[in-house]
């Protein structure tokens, strides 16, 4: 059973923002963000704290609104005018999002953690979306751990298990905002390959995160943002080695010294 | 760049919003037919009962006698005298109860969170005694306990130039002597027939109230201040230590100020607990706004509505008053932290 | 230069050695900490020994158990039990008609097994069935003592004592509840209209007395309803109970809904819920049971405000026993009344410290 569509070349982007601005009250948190993203490609963002990196991939799945500007994502085109909940909701149903504190369903076990959004958003029948929910958690390898509550399991179990949660609804691409930044180092490892694998397999993803090696060896592309702005796009190999844009090379050092 | 105007609702998004106007529209209406539905009965019961409505009655005379009136009051006076009269006893058995509540709260909570121990035994039975047995009982047992101990008007116990009776604790008061001047003279409680002349009554009611209140409300807060004391960091203690503050003095100088900063919002409540639950003096008769407005002027009058619309008027304003004074008090804790800093 | 110093072998976990603490010292430990304590500790040892000993005189010794008038509790002296004794019907049943007090009974223990249900069940295995039951539980209850139909109708100015205190209680209770819900949920609505009106209900709501709002609704209820409806003062008091204990609850409720995290919320958008489905499945569960504890401390004070029925007329509980004391057979004593008192006193205390118990179990369970 594959669960991802394979990545295709030449097809419509999966993602568009046409100039999208977006303020929190007066402070102008997105300026003019344009981005296309094709089907299968992986795309990693990362920038200073404050920088808007969270608030874009936010935007992306209308968790945040926005005021101006256009996105079309999976085939629903939302203006700054028609964010409506209805909009949010289509679009909800092909996006998926891990979110940096997880955001497990603490009264709910693994299992209807990973069956709740299917069953009772998408309308999918239970034998199917269990069925689904028990292929995922042997993706993510914890089948041991289908009955036991989130609190039970460690930080990255915990955070695999919200990836799994987010395949179980067979989102065409999968937002992940600071994965591993609350995770203690000796787990940031699993999620991490879990994510990569995850890649190999072809799911379009858009990754906020200040692991660089990942980066190096995920991405396709690599997004540099600085006060709400994207400043500078490339290939991971050009972004890390050769950054053209003085804020990211400040950036970069800034990095490399830590 | 400034921020722009919200853009025009598209067409999907406005009528993504109609239900919810929809919603209200229908919300208002029904409300609205309630409230016109319910005025007409009341118009219509009321003719037929030949009642009067309107605040007309205020400038009326009383024509009753208040047993305990912080300023003059006569049969003579007119109903608004009456609603300032019960609205100062109100305030007076509020304010008696706070006090001494507070007094014992702070006492028991500091038992609470002694080491294991008698005292701390003693403390939580306290607590969990006079939480849970009704206000109401209690008062009604302090009013019943202190009429029965207490002795007639006849064989009333004379202590110094204070009688005591089951009439109450008669105490001299002063008033200014006839012929104007600055001389004062004391006028003394004495027994008249089956009355007590002259001097200034404590009435029964209000020491069982204010007993009833202040112990009820006391375990109350004993909680909340022992859960403010609980939240000072030990750190604190520790510290207090290492300077030379312990026990007693630690408690006062460093504990207490910062507890009672955590706990003000929350005594603050029960302060407003206790304020309503005043109003418990219409079962033994003291004479407070429940009592006077809700009870005897509205009977008196027969004008209910408008009886009751003040005393939800009054106690709401005492709601109020007290959630100012907290939150004042608040402000003036905050800034006094932001000074020292 | 430092030696270097590496472990060779890993100690295991042992046991700590046993320190055996004596009488003396455990007494020393409790009573005289601080010279203060001690001296407090003795003081109060003293007074209790001293009113211990004058109430079990009271409650015990000099008391009175037989007889069935307030010549038999002559000489003001012992507790007065026989007066609570002999009037065992009105504080239990009140008037209820003695050929249907079998009703009584079973509602009684209907109560005590959903209870006792209520208590053991498995932690939060089947929380909406107690809601349910606690919902059911009085409309059954409330069947089953009015009658009509095969049953011979027994008005609810009849019911009183113990079961008119409990039918209010769980009245109120189940009405409350919900009502506390719809107005918790209306305050954090996108609707102006519907924030403004349950807020302001709230709000008004716990700004004055129980007391008065008991009046309005016995005195001035009637007179906004048209002439000739007539809902007897029972309703009217349960009505101005479920009212005022739903501002109440709606502010508990509010409390538990603040307290869910946002990124719940947007967990359960991110999987594709709708608004309502979030609300059902995600957020409400979670709120709820995070307040049950408040809500069974709502359940205490409801007890407790049922005493404010005998001001307004009523027989409750309270009302039985203060009746009782002023009826023509027993007035007279001084210690009759206080006998009903106290045996009041114990019984709430009974009633509510169990409860309380209860909930601060509940507290520390989660």
């Amino acid at each position: 059973m594959t669960a991802v569509p394979p990545s295709a070349s030449g097809d419509a982007a999966i993602v568009r923002l046409i100039r999208v601005n977006k303020w929190y009250g007066s402070d102008h948190a997105l300026r003019d963000i344009d981005l296309d993203v094709a089907p299968g490609e992986r795309i990693v963002i990362c920038g200073p704290s404050g920088s808007g990196k969270s608030t874009l991939v936010r935007t992306i799945n209308l968790l945040e609104p926005f005021q101006q500007g256009r996105i079309v994502v999976c085939g629903v085109d939302v203006d700054a005018s028609a964010i409506t909940r209805a909009a949010r909701l289509a679009v909800n149903r092909h996006v998926g999002m891990v979110f940096q504190q997880f955001n497990l369903f603490p009264h709910m076990t693994v299992l209807q953690n990973l069956t709740v959004g299917p069953v009772f958003g998408a309308r999918v029948n239970r034998s199917e979306a269990l069925e689904l929910a028990h292929h995922y958690l042997r993706r993510v390898g914890l089948t041991e751990h289908a009955h036991k509550r989130p609190a039970q399991l460690s930080g990255g179990q915990q955070q695999r298990v919200a990836i799994a949660r987010a395949l179980c609804t067979r989102p065409r691409l999968v937002l992940f905002d600071e994965p591993t930044a609350s995770l203690d180092p000796e787990m940031v490892n699993e999620v991490l390959q879990t994510m990569e694998s995850l890649a190999r397999e072809g799911m379009t993803m858009i990754v906020v995160t200040h692991e660089m090696e990942f980066a190096r060896q995920v991405a396709d592309r690599v997004v540099f943002m600085d006060r709400g702005q994207i400043i500078e796009t490339a290939s991971p190999d050009d972004f890390f080695d050769r950054p053209q844009s003085p804020r990211l090379q400040l950036f970069l050092g800034q990095l490399l010294a830590h | 760049m400034t921020a722009p105007r919200i853009p025009p609702l598209s067409r999907t998004a406005l009528l993504e919003r109609l239900p919810g106007y929809v919603v209200q529209a229908l919300l208002v209406f029904v409300v609205g037919w309630i409230a016109w539905r319910a005025a007409a009965n009341f118009e219509s019961n009321l003719r037929a009962l030949g009642l009067t409505a309107g605040f007309g009655f205020l400038h009326a005379q009383a024509g009753f006698e208040i047993a305990q009136a912080l300023i003059p009051f006569s049969p003579q006076s007119s109903y608004f005298d009456a609603i300032v009269v019960a609205t100062l006893n109100t305030l007076l058995v509020v304010v008696l109860a706070a006090v001494l509540g507070t007094i014992a709260g702070l006492l028991v909570a500091f038992g609470r969170v002694a080491p294991r121990g008698l005292v701390r035994c003693a403390a939580t039975t306290y607590v969990e005694v006079f939480r849970n047995i009704p206000l109401l009982l209690q008062i009604l047992f302090w009013y019943a306990s202190a009429l029965a101990l207490l002795p007639g008007v006849a064989d009333s116990l004379q202590l110094g130039p204070v009688l005591l009776n089951n009439r109450g604790l008669f105490l001299p008061s002063l008033h200014s002597v006839a012929d104007g001047g600055w001389a004062i003279a004391l006028d003394r409680p004495h027994v008249e027939g089956f009355d007590v002349a002259g001097g200034f009554a404590i009435l029964p009611e209000l020491i069982a109230l204010t007993l009833g209140l202040a112990i009820y409300n006391s375990a109350f807060l004993a909680e909340i201040f022992r859960a403010g004391i609980l939240s000072v960091p030990r750190g604190q203690i520790e510290a207090a230590a290492t300077v030379g503050l312990s026990g007693a003095r630690a408690a006062l100088l460093i504990t207490l100020p910062q507890a009672l900063r955590v706990a003000l919002p929350a005594a603050g409540g029960q302060y407003q607990t206790l304020a309503k639950a005043s109003s418990l003096a219409a079962a033994i008769g003291y004479p407070d706004i429940m009592q006077i407005v809700g009870g005897t002027i509205a009977s008196q009058t027969s004008q209910a509505l408008e009886a009751m619309a003040l005393v939800i008027l009054l106690y709401a304003a005492i709601n109020l008053l007290i959630a100012i004074a907290v939150s004042l008090g608040n402000r003036h804790l905050l800034k006094r932290d932001a000074r020292t800093t | 230069m430092t030696a270097h110093f590496v472990s060779p072998v890993l100690i295991d976990a042992r046991h700590p050695p046993v320190v055996s603490v004596t009488v003396a010292h455990r007494l020393r430990r409790m009573w005289l900490a601080t010279p203060a304590m001690g001296l407090l500790s003795v003081a109060l040892l003293v007074v209790f020994a001293l009113c211990g000993w004058h109430l079990f005189e009271w409650a015990f010794l000099d008391a009175h158990w037989r007889g069935s008038a307030s010549d038999a509790c002559s000489g003001a002296d012992g507790a007065c039990w026989a007066f609570v004794i002999a009037r065992w019907k009105p504080w239990l049943v009140g008037n209820y008609p003695s050929g249907e007090l079998w009703r009584a009974w079973v509602a009684f223990g209907a109560f005590a097994i959903f209870w006792t249900w209520v208590v053991r069940r498995s932690h939060s295995a089947s929380l909406r069935q107690v809601l349910l039951g606690f919902v059911l539980l009085p409309m059954g209850l409330f069947a089953l003592l009015l009658g009509g139909g095969p049953l011979p109708f027994v008005a609810p100015t009849l019911w009183g004592g113990l079961l008119l205190t409990m039918v209010v209680t769980l009245a109120t209770f189940a009405s409350a509840l919900p009502a506390g819900l719809c107005l918790a949920l209306g305050r954090r609505s996108r609707l102006p209209i519907v924030r403004a009106l349950s807020g302001t209900f709230v709000e008004g709501m716990r700004s004055i007395p129980l007391l008065a709002v008991l009046f309005i609704a016995a005195t001035l209820l009637p007179l906004f309803l048209p002439a000739g409806s007539n809902i007897d003062l029972f309703g009217r008091a349960v009505i101005a109970f479920a009212l005022f204990n739903a501002a109440l609850a709606a502010e508990v409720f509010r409390g538990g809904l603040q307290s869910i995290d946002r990124g719940q919320l947007e967990a359960a958008t991110s999987v594709g819920l709708s608004d309502f489905a979030a609300l059902r499945l995600i957020v409400l569960p979670q709120a709820v049971s995070a307040v049950i504890p408040a809500l069974v401390n709502i359940m205490i004070a409801i007890i407790k405000e049922t005493t404010l029925l005998s001001v307004i007329g009523v027989n409750d509980l309270l009302g039985a026993i203060e009746n009782g004391a002023k009826s023509p057979d027993w007035m007279g004593e001084s210690n009759i009344l206080a006998s009903g008192h106290v045996f009041l006193a114990i019984a709430y205390l009974a009633l509510c410290l169990g409860l309380s118990r209860y909930s601060r179990r509940l507290e520390t369970q989660r």
